[in-house]
């Protein structure tokens, strides 16, 4: 099936600044795309450049096999809701709603079951006749998305819409907007720089660094395999354990060296260089208490420095030489305690191999 | 005088003091308002009782001849017509002006931004008698001295730079990303402008509406080098009493109370706007 | 950007695109809004500056149905010669001295007076005071010239009355720099409601935290004064100083009614001897090469506190 959005090889340069290094990617319809970065990562000038309120230098953005790079924002069809709601201030909340609707003609009795039929899917039914400045901020955010909903755009844009809200309401807004979007199907990009929005809510994520994507796929594939360093770190909670140093084989028992610390690996697939960056995410690790050390483990034993709990789980600092620290997510129900000495070791396939200078993912163990 | 600073000190201390202040301030305000109330009461007597030594007051002898006086006189009827339109005028075109160019200026990204605004602030600050000169040859050869038009265009070009710089700080202060939202619910740039932005920034509109009114109703320089009889206005009148060699001073009195009315009025009245607009404009300097 | 050529399918906007691009872009809009501000500029604005360069360059009256003679600096160097116009340059700074400082002055005592929290009627007291700002100049100094008197003006009798005088003076005949003080009074009369409410508004937009900060630091009123307040509000001071100085550079309306420049030209100030020369003399020549000068001395003043506002930070 045609891609229902396509985003052709743009670029936009702010004076010397590359913002936005060649990047594509298409959108199927119905489909919930992320783009994930840092900031300044060029994530929010892609979503203006796909709404049109930003021009590229070069490439296209094509909707439906049309190219409408040189289409005005105002005659694009999308819908977008801004991280600070952008409400206009002097309406009210149904004026808000109704605003894109006046512009384009609607008769007022279709505006205002419109109005209603969105107004009751969001919950704010009651507030029609308030203004903005009224609105509590989980308030505004729905008005805001309601404010897209309304036109039934052919691609909803968000620009970090959860970000002004606080904590509990996020949670609340974020299951609400994935039940939107399945609800009524609507083809979503959603611009963000929490990694657990992203793969909460996306179909797919697109990870961009420095203008460019470096990586993109589903939440749960980027997740078990990141094709490289800055995307394996970029993903997880408590981030991903990485530890450079060097593969080496010790009276025939395979492990990887790092500043001191040994760690036991069932084997070293051939081709691998000797150096390297490793990779464990932390609910991998896998820890014993010294002395009932089983072969092929660890050779040391490592100290915990610090325990945090959080619930269900409980991180564990462990410190493994030079002071580098590696945690590990274990289940509440097993007693750490500070300064115990632990032997650490990684199950079979969950190692990831990244290449020490092109970061790139070379495989697992 | 102490200090004035927010946290309070001692009651027994304040008293004092806070009467002190109170009766400097009473003492200030009568001060400033004396000479106002003086030329009213001025107005409203006799010629002789304004000649006396000591000067006198006569409640009693209030009367309105003076004003009746003013009045009857066409020079001055003519003027307060003059003044009147004038000061709508010009007032009106410095709105049209400056609006869209002080939304420019505060909202929109542009080549040559900084030297736009850098001549519209040397404009404000340029002397009006350096442009005038140049100003009153050009005029004289489109036949534009001494006309409604010609003042009207004179003070559009001495204000109108005022009022950009005053509406942008009231633009510039708006959210942002109001215009991006407007475009696209799929509104026209020009649309975003004048339905989203522009019923924001009222007051910034009010404020430079007034600034602009005070400043050319009681502008005295620019109709007194262009105009001489047909486009002569109330400060020109005003002043020609003062180069009487013998003064009449009840008719001067109501003069300058007649042609300070409006201007007061109009500032008393839209205080609030008068007072943000001559903060914002010169503190965003 | 070599990279986007040597990649396939990087599609640069052709001519056509960008046209397109400009006429829908920011620029143009922004052009459009502009558009009568920027014409009224360059036609009332810079081709009026520069014509009267031209026109000071010659020796131009337009009550003589001759045509200009070109002089060359002739005007500036006659400028240097005419002993009212050097004077009236000395007599300006004098003025602009003292309305400046009267104004900054009394008008920052006003604004702590009225900054106190525990005092009401404050709205009242700025309503009083716009009252003497709304009034146009000319009619201050109508009002001025009233109390002034020299047979009839109410001063005259409150200092007899005082015992100051011994019989009714004629304040603008004697001493110029009398007379420019009591035109400078009418001035700062008029004018120092304006620093008030600047200075109201920059006291009001000083943090109460750091007063409070500052108070835990066991500062003292008058130290709070000088380590918070002035230094908070050292942009505020700065733009009423650079206003004030530019209207006293200005000044026109209140002396032309007070005094008209005399008697003898010793209340002359130097925008005056301007209008006289250009518009009662129609010297528009020699009035446009002391415009120049005058222009510069602001500018010199203007461009002079800017400096200081950049080392401010």
């Amino acid at each position: 099936m045609e891609p229902k959005l396509q985003v052709v090889d743009i670029v936009k340069d702010f004076g010397h600044t590359l913002a936005v290094d060649h990047v594509s990617f298409d959108v199927a319809v119905a489909e919930f795309v992320v783009l994930l970065g840092a900031s300044g990562s060029g994530k929010s000038t892609t979503l203006n450049l796909i709404a049109g309120l930003e021009e590229p230098a070069s490439g296209d953005i094509v909707l439906h096999g049309r190219r409408i790079t040189d289409v005005p924002p105002n005659r694009r069809g999308m819908a977008m809701v801004f991280q600070n709601y952008a409400l206009y201030p002097h309406m009210t909340v149904f004026e808000n709603l109704t605003f894109g609707l006046k512009i384009s003609h609607v008769p007022s009795d279709v505006q205002a079951i419109r109005a209603e039929r969105t107004a009751r899917i969001l919950g704010i039914a009651p507030l029609m006749d308030r203004k903005p400045g009224q609105l509590s901020g989980g308030q505004q955010q729905r008005v805001a998305l309601g404010r897209a909903i309304i036109r039934e755009p052919e691609v909803f844009l968000l620009d970090e819409p959860l970000s002004n809200l606080d904590a509990k309401l996020r949670l609340q807004m974020r299951g609400e907007l994935k039940r939107l979007h399945l609800e009524l199907e609507s083809t979503t990009i959603y611009v963000t720089h929490d990694q657990v929005e992203a793969m909460t809510l996306g179909d797919k994520i697109i990870l961009l660094r420095a203008g460019r994507i470096t990586a993109q796929g589903s939440p749960q594939d980027l997740y078990d395999h990141p094709p490289n360093l800055y995307t394996a770190d970029f993903l997880g909670s408590p981030p991903i354990n990485l530890i450079q140093g060097e593969f080496e084989t010790h009276a025939g028992r395979p492990g990887f060296v790092a500043g001191g610390a040994r760690f036991a690996l069932p084997h070293i697939p051939p081709g691998l260089p000797q150096a390297a960056v490793i990779g464990v995410r932390p609910e991998d690790v896998e820890l014993r208490a010294d002395g009932e050390r089983a072969p092929g483990e660890s050779s040391a034993a490592h100290t915990v420095r610090l325990i945090e709990s959080v619930g269900p789980d409980q991180y564990v600092h462990i410190e493994i030489g030079d002071q580098r620290i590696l945690i590990a997510r274990r289940p509440a129900a097993e007693r750490w305690r500070m300064n115990d000495r632990v032997n650490v070791s990684f199950p079979a396939g969950k190692t990831h191999v990244f290449h020490s200078e092109h970061e790139t993912n070379l495989g697992t163990i | 005088m102490t200090i004035a600073v927010p946290p309070r000190a001692p009651r027994r201390h304040i008293r004092i003091d806070r009467l002190l202040c109170y009766g400097a301030l009473i003492g200030i305000v009568a001060l400033f308002l004396a000479p106002v109330v003086w030329i009213i009461i001025t107005s409203f007597q006799p010629y002789a009782l304004l000649t006396s030594v000591p000067p006198k007051i006569d409640l009693r002898a209030v009367e309105i001849q003076n004003y009746k006086d003013l009045l009857g006189d066409a020079i001055f009827r003519r003027a307060f017509v003059t003044t009147t339109v004038v000061t709508f005028g010009a007032t009106l075109m410095v709105l049209l002006v400056a609006v869209p160019a002080g939304y420019a200026v505060g909202r929109l990204q542009f080549h040559g931004k900084a030297s736009y605004l850098f001549s519209i602030l040397a404009m404000q600050f340029g002397p009006a008698i350096a442009f005038l000169i140049p100003l009153f040859i050009m005029m004289r050869r489109f036949g534009l001295v001494d006309t409604h038009l010609g003042l009207m265009l004179v003070f559009l070009v001495f204000v109108a730079p005022v009022g950009v710089w005053l509406l942008r700080g009231f633009f510039e202060v708006l959210p942002p990303h109001l215009e991006r939202a407007a475009r696209i619910d799929g509104a026209s740039r020009f649309r975003a402008f004048y339905q989203v932005i522009l019923p924001l920034a009222t007051a910034g509109v009010w404020a430079t509406a007034i600034v602009a009114f005070i400043g050319i109703w009681g502008d005295l320089l620019v109709p007194l080098a262009l105009s001489f009889s047909r486009a002569v206005t109330l400060t020109v009148v005003a002043s020609a009493f003062a180069g009487e060699q013998n003064v009449n001073y009840g008719g001067a009195a109501a003069a300058a109370v007649l042609s300070a009315f409006p201007s007061v009025l109009l500032a008393l009245i839209f205080r609030r706007y008068l007072v943000r607009g001559l903060t914002e404009g010169a503190i965003k300097q | 950007m070599p990279r986007a050529a040597a990649r396939a399918g990087a599609r640069r906007p052709s001519r056509l695109d960008r046209a397109r691009r400009w006429f829908a872009s920011e620029q143009l809009f922004a052009l459009l809004l502009i558009g009568p501000m920027l014409a009224i500029l360059l036609i009332f604005g810079a081709f009026p500056i520069l014509y009267s360069l031209v026109v000071s360059l010659f020796e131009w009256k337009l009550n003589i149905p001759r045509p200009p003679v070109f002089t060359g600096f002739g005007n500036y160097l006659r400028l240097f010669s005419d002993p009212v116009f050097v004077s009236s340059l000395g007599k300006t700074l004098y003025y602009s001295v003292l309305t400046v400082g009267g104004t900054v002055a009394l008008g920052l005592v006003i604004a702590l007076l009225l900054d106190r929290d525990d005092i009401k009627g404050r709205g009242l007291v700025l309503a009083a005071l716009i009252i003497p700002w709304a009034v146009p100049r000319v009619v201050g100094g109508l009002l001025w010239k009233w109390i002034y008197d020299g047979n009839y003006g109410i001063f005259n009798a409150v200092l007899l009355q005082l015992g100051i005088i011994d019989q009714y003076q004629w304040w603008f005949g004697q001493s110029p720099w009398l007379g420019l003080t009591l035109v400078g009074l009418t001035q700062i009369w008029r004018d120092t409601p304006f620093s008030v409410m600047l200075f109201l508004a920059g006291l009001q937009s000083v943090p109460v935290h750091l007063h409070k900060a500052a108070m835990m630091d066991g500062a003292s009123g008058l130290q709070r004064f000088r380590f918070i307040t002035l230094p908070s509000m050292r942009f505020v001071l700065l733009a009423v100083v650079v206003l004030q100085t530019t209207w006293a550079l200005k000044t026109f309306d209140l002396v032309y009614v007070l005094t008209g420049g005399g008697p003898a030209n010793k209340t002359m100030l130097t925008y005056l001897y301007v209008y006289r020369q250009a518009f009662s003399y129609l010297d528009v020549g020699y009035g446009s090469a002391m415009a120049y000068v005058v222009t510069l001395l602001v500018f010199v003043v203007a461009f002079g506190y800017y400096r200081i506002a950049g080392r401010m930070g």
